[in-house]
């Protein structure tokens, strides 16, 4: 998938998501072309023992809508932009965010 | 052959064969906890593992976080076989208090291990050494309606592997 598509597919998920659990704050996805890499900021999660963004690891999964490997980390506000990301993942400012939408 | 994912969700499944076995044959319940929390521990870090990649150091207590993360995964939702994200959603918060439960019993170290309650070492509460194999661990009933739908949800998540 080219880097348009995988903004897509995420922004569906983050609209799932978002419409199933409204007290998420924030959502990025950090793109790439063979992974779906993405960050909740959710206040109702338990802080971080460490000092990174640990996702857990989902197969493809075509059949549910999900054509590519999907990384998803659930962090906390305070943590937002704070926790180390994954080496291969780079920078928090290369993170597109997908909700709140901008204006 | 195994990859670090694979291993770790393997002996997860045996882990929680294991808890089944000793529940049925009636054992101490410190043994089936320890053996859930175990299963369950596993469970969450093999999920953390890209497959193929190789496991670095992570913390232990991920079971909490895994459920929060698995209310966004249709994958999940689908092996549980909910076809309503509502009703997963609903069922998965509904399992949150029970899956802080067992991730608390996680042993610890140090001087806080003396004083925690877990399924595997002896702790002291006010001047009384407790065991865990004589303690009764209230709040822990395997038999309530919530904590038999965690250990179904722990159950069906294995077949994500």
């Amino acid at each position: 998938m080219d880097r348009a598509e995988v903004i897509e597919l995420a922004r569906r998920l983050a609209k799932e998501h978002v419409e199933g659990a409204p007290e998420l704050e924030v959502i990025y996805v950090f793109p790439d072309e063979e992974e779906l890499r993405m960050v909740e900021v959710d206040p109702l999660i338990p802080r971080a023992l460490g000092d990174r963004v640990e996702p857990f690891y989902f197969r493809a999964d075509p059949a549910n809508g999900l054509p590519l490997l999907t990384a998803l980390a659930v962090i906390r506000p305070e943590e937002d932009r704070v926790l180390r990301l994954p080496d291969e993942w780079g920078a928090w400012d290369d993170a597109v965010q997908l909700w709140p939408e901008a204006a | 052959m195994h990859d670090w994912r694979s291993a770790y969700l393997t002996q997860a499944r045996s882990d929680f064969q294991m808890f089944r076995l000793l529940e049925r044959e009636g054992a101490p319940l410190s043994h089936c906890l320890h053996y859930l929390q175990m299963a369950t521990e596993k469970l969450s870090k093999g999920l953390k593992l890209k497959p193929g990649e190789a496991p670095r150091e992570t913390v232990q207590e991920a079971f909490v976080s895994f459920l929060k993360a698995a209310q966004g995964m249709p994958s999940v939702r689908a092996v549980n076989g909910f076809d309503s994200s509502r009703r997963y959603r609903s069922f998965l918060m509904s399992l949150q208090p029970y899956a802080q439960q067992i991730q608390d019993l996680t042993p610890r170290g140090g001087e806080a291990g003396l004083r925690h309650v877990n399924p595997e070492y002896p702790w002291e509460t006010n001047g009384i050494v407790m065991v865990p194999a004589e303690y009764p661990f209230p709040g822990y009933d395997l038999n309530r309606h919530h904590m038999a739908r965690l250990l179904s949800f722990v159950e069906h998540c294995f077949l994500l592997a």
